[in-house]
């Protein structure tokens, strides 16, 4: 935390950070929109940027039109959206509680959400209901993990395995609950728990844009508060920030922001614990700055991951969510062995 | 970076744990139907499937055809054909009705199914039952897309988009409702009536020889192992062909309501027992079929078949357990498939065993 | 004393009713008195053969397994001095279950050999997350090692779940290899395992008061003549090999290692001898148990005895994250 205040060196060092972290996003927000072009190039028959560019413009053929308006667009956009959301979820959820491994994967809001989506593929719900009933889950989950710990005060690497605890029970109760679906559910199961983007639609992208959209803003403006909070709770309360309130409304955004990405894509691990790590060792410390790069970056990770995930078997696609799994934990890995050497 | 005390960093892969117990470690724990059901929940016959196939009595005619199916009512024009079949059982049925797909989804095993005409090595694959290639799928301009409310609702309104989609409600136990839905979907009613027709007199014929024979009592059992579970079918495909042959099933494997009965169900050693029957059939892989003899054609049945239990059911000891291929037994799902059934029926009941 | 003796026997009786329950109550119903026939010798009827050719072996394995685990837990939990190490939560059931779902199904290792690749994965595991939790500045702290435990366990599973993605056929090889379940082990492994038990038990009994010692505290340990550094290399490594039997028998089986020391010391204190005891008759108890419901619980089916452990263990780690007394 280099939020030292005071010698005029550091005051000229977090200028020049501030102009570099500016650079930085500007520079993440060309390359989202580049990455997402380019991903959307790639299908089960690749397309030109030229003729990609037609599609989306709609002034190509209609068959380009429709594959890439109808089918990839939506696709990237989910990807981009709920990448975004997960990126900034973790942010938040680290920030929050002071812990780098916060995030909602590792907190048992993503296994929560599973399970309601499950019991709601097992009630045969119709598959629009599936991101609701994911999101409730995600809720209940927080709630759940919320209630324990206040009551507790528990904080710190005790809340994360607080956590570990909700996330290994959600799990069980989803395998408990996949053994007694009802043989034809099965498959929907299985697809949506590998946390892919294969068919998304336009809803989805509405859905997750909407949620992103309304709750974003919130979290900008939480971000300075969450600052403060990350000094510790003295430090808050003595800059009047109203510390309980912040904690609640924090908790709240970050469960939005991954129910609704859970909800659109199914449980892509990774995205939200490593995309604020990125963004905090690229951009520095806790900000405006750093919540907007750790939603590029997330929005980023997860096209990556999508991409790789229809390369490389080509034409066999492998699901998002099992790439960024497979990449992900190693990568922490290694950054873990950076750390200790320092 | 975070740096509170509290905090290591050796910690943070812990997340990573997280995660990967979201992608991975509950998938695991779900077995994957890939291997091969065709399966049907418990939703009943599909209405679409007696819809009214009068108003497009035209044998390939031109015009237009209105098909009420389980998405509600899609217009098709006549004569449909470039066709895209989203699974097993729509594409068995499109080919016995004349039609080579243009598209269709994997097979669930590694090769094509043997029952199949060499023609479904032709069309292109658009990915699989599970996740068909949508945009594979709008490659091949296609006229019309044959799938299953049950396996692609969530895709109706993208397929629409590209062709006339008509869903069945279901697979597997439903396969000849759906067979009269595709036939008219592909404006081929009169070869829908007719296929089903000569399915139907076979099984018939295959009925009354087994009475002659004195074998309309046989109760058979149908059974599957696999690496990590054992199942019993109940009803589904190949139950509702043997109903049809007219043959008996255990007690066991009865069920009250047909259509909403689960259509297998996977046991534990204890039920053993259950698999008992005048006839056991044991559904394999047609790698595991191609190997002829003995029961060690994997773990899982090796091990099963080992037991006391299993020595002692009375098909076992009467010599009574016969290997078929589960391709047309149950992978399938369509009247080819149906038909290859029956003549694994006729050839086990009355050629291989001429007297009971 | 007296209370101490009482708690043991009743941890037996406990044992005991719950073994007596596995072999009465199974996923089909059978007649009390065919199964005590069936105890009794009778092989006339199925039930006679469901009860001793199934139930009886699955019993013994959950034994074996159960009280491998509840050793193991109380082993790592005294070397680590940390309430909340256990074979799952340092990663050691999942690197054995990793390890022989890819030695059977990739490379076809003999069924027989897997005590050994689960031990070699298991002990893998562990040394892994020790280094992670090494690495850090502030040195090695108890947290930290089970949060890397669960990093390490995320790992395999993460990369299990990739290599169930590209290979479907030996998917289902490996799934039944990471169950973690009673159901379908080969029970005649039991006896070949049973020395090495019988071995590692006497080792864990003899390590007891050591680890009485360490509890101390290292330097007070090293002032009573124990060298703190061997004793937990020793229980460690015997924690790793018990753990490896489990798995060989019934797959990666998660908190049954956690929960059962904790159940012990709230029962008899902390000297090591009678938790161990206490822990040995509890463990089975507990995967027994568990192993019941999941027979019952889905019926014509069942759920695997991991996933309800984990369903029963979870809220006990979330206890201990947010009450116990654990420095982070």
């Amino acid at each position: 935390m280099t939020r030292t205040h005071g010698s005029p060196l550091m005051i000229r060092t977090s200028l020049v950070l501030r102009r570099r972290s500016r650079l930085i996003v500007a520079a993440l927000v060309i390359a989202v929109p580049l990455v997402g072009l380019y991903a959307l190039t790639l299908g089960s028959s690749d397309l030109s940027l030229g003729e990609t560019a037609a599609g989306v413009l709609g002034i190509g053929e209609s068959g380009t039109t429709f594959v890439v308006r109808g089918l990839r667009l939506p696709r990237i956009l989910v990807a981009i959206a709920a990448g975004a959301a997960l990126g900034a979820s973790g942010f938040l959820l680290q920030g929050l509680l002071r812990n780098p491994l916060g995030s909602p994967d590792v907190m048992g809001v993503t296994a929560g959400a599973s399970l309601a989506a499950v019991l709601a593929i097992g009630a045969e719900l119709a598959p629009f209901l599936l991101p609701l009933a994911a999101a409730a889950g995600a809720g209940i989950a927080t709630a759940t993990l919320h209630l324990l710990t206040t009551r507790s005060r528990a904080a710190g690497a005790r809340l994360i395995l607080a956590g570990i605890g909700i996330h290994a029970a959600a799990s069980a109760a989803t395998v408990l609950t996949v053994a007694r679906l009802p043989f034809g559910r099965l498959g929907a199961a299985e697809v949506w728990l590998a946390g892919s983007l294969h068919a998304r639609t336009w809803a989805h992208v509405v859905a997750v844009t909407v949620a992103v959209a309304v709750t974003l803003p919130v979290a900008y403006a939480l971000v300075r508060r969450l600052g403060l909070l990350e000094l510790g709770e003295d430090v808050a309360i003595g800059a009047g920030v109203p510390v309980r309130a912040t904690r609640v409304e924090l908790l709240v955004i970050a469960t939005i922001l991954a129910g609704a990405a859970v909800a659109v894509t199914g449980p892509v691990g990774f995205v939200a614990l490593g995309a604020p790590h990125i963004a905090r060792r690229i951009v520095g410390q806790s900000g405006a700055a750093t919540l907007a790069t750790a939603g590029l970056v997330g929005a980023i990770l997860l096209l990556v991951a999508d991409v790789i995930g229809q390369r490389v078997f080509h034409p066999t696609p492998i699901a998002a969510g099992v790439v960024t799994a497979v990449l992900g934990a190693p990568y922490l890995l290694w950054l873990l062995h950076r750390w200790g050497r320092r | 970076m975070m740096r509170s005390r509290s905090v290591p960093l050796a910690a943070w892969l812990a997340g990573a744990a997280l995660l990967a117990t979201a992608c991975g470690a509950s998938p695991d724990s779900t077995q994957d139907e890939p291997k091969g059901e065709a399966a049907a929940s418990a939703s009943d016959t599909d209405e679409g499937a007696d819809a009214d196939g009068d108003d497009a009595a035209a044998d390939h005619a031109t015009g237009e055809v209105e098909v009420e199916h389980a998405m509600g009512a899609t217009t098709v024009t006549c004569t449909p054909e470039r066709v895209v079949t989203l699974g097993q059982g729509q594409t068995d049925s499109t080919l016995a009705l004349g039609v080579t797909p243009v598209g269709v989804v994997q097979p669930w095993t590694d090769d094509w199914y043997e029952y199949l005409p060499a023609a479904v090595e032709e069309p292109t694959v658009v990915g699989t039952e599970l996740e068909p290639d949508l945009e594979a799928i709008a490659a091949l301009e296609p006229d019309v897309i044959l799938g299953s409310k049950l396996r692609h609702e969530a895709f109706y309104e993208q397929l629409s988009q590209i062709a006339p989609t008509v869903f069945s409600e279901t697979i597997g136990v439903a396969w000849k409702d759906n067979v009269s839905l595709w036939a008219q979907a592909l404006c081929r009613d009169d070869e829908g009536a007719e296929v089903l027709a000569a399915y139907e007199e076979r099984a018939d014929e295959l009925e009354s020889a087994l009475e002659e024979a004195g074998m309309a009592d046989t109760e058979v059992s149908m059974i599957r192992f696999q690496p990590d579970e054992v199942r019993i079918y109940l009803t589904g495909f190949p139950g509702s062909v043997l109903r049809d042959a007219g043959l008996q099933r255990p007690v066991e494997q009865r069920v009250d309501d047909w259509a909403t009965s689960p259509q297998l169900i996977e046991i534990s050693e204890e039920r053993i027992p259950e698999m008992d029957g005048d006839v056991i059939f044991v559904m394999v892989s047609s790698d595991s079929y191609a190997q002829a003899e003995g029961y060690d054609l994997d773990e899982t049945m090796e091990r099963w078949t080992s037991t006391e239990l299993w020595q002692g059911l009375s098909a076992v000891q009467e010599d009574a357990v016969h290997k078929v291929n589960e391709q047309h037994w149950n992978l399938g799902g369509g009247i080819l498939a149906a038909n290859a059934m029956l003549e694994d029926l006729e050839e086990y009941f009355l050629e291989e065993q001429p007297t009971s | 004393m007296i209370r101490r003796v009482g708690v043991i026997v009743l941890a037996a009786v406990v044992l005991v009713a719950v073994s007596a329950v596995s072999i009465a109550v199974g996923s089909v119903t059978l007649p009390l008195g065919e199964v005590l026939d069936a105890i009794t010798g009778a092989r006339s009827s199925d039930a006679h053969l469901i009860v001793s050719d199934l139930r009886v072996p699955r019993m013994i394995g959950g034994l074996v397994a159960g009280g491998c685990l509840g050793v193991a837990g109380v082993l790592l939990q005294g070397a680590t001095r940390n309430p909340i190490a256990s074979p799952s939560m340092l990663g050691i059931t999942a690197g054995g279950g990793f390890a022989v779902a890819m030695g059977v199904a990739f490379l076809g290792l003999p069924a027989g050999a897997a005590v050994w690749v689960a031990f070699v994965g298991g002990a893998g595991a562990a040394a892994l997350a020790l280094a992670l939790a090494s690495t850090g500045r502030d040195g090695l702290s108890p947290i930290r090692l089970v949060l890397s435990g669960a990093i390490v366990s995320s790992l395999l599973g993460a990369w299990t779940a990739g290599l169930l993605a590209i290979d479907q056929r030996t998917a289902d090889d490996v799934r039944h290899w990471l169950a973690g379940s009673l159901a379908g082990r080969e029970v005649a492994a039991v006896g070949p395992l049973l020395p090495i038990v019988a071995v590692a038990l006497v080792a864990a009994w003899v390590l007891a008061r050591p680890l009485d010692a360490l509890a101390l505290g290292d330097e007070t340990a090293v002032g009573l003549g124990q060298r703190p550094g061997r004793i937990r290399l020793g229980a460690a490594g015997l924690a790793v090999l018990l753990s490896a039997v489990a798995v060989a028998l019934a797959g990666p089986i998660a908190f049954v290692g956690l929960a059962v020391p904790h159940v012990a010391r709230w029962l008899v204190g902390s000297e090591h001898r009678l938790v161990l005891l206490v822990s040995l008759f509890l463990g089975p108890a507990m995967l027994l148990g568990a192993d019941v419901v999941g027979r019952v619980v889905a019926r014509p089916s069942e759920v695997q005895a991991g996933v309800l452990t984990a369903l029963l263990g979870a809220p006990l780690l979330i206890r201990l994250a947010v009450r116990a007394k654990v420095a982070s």
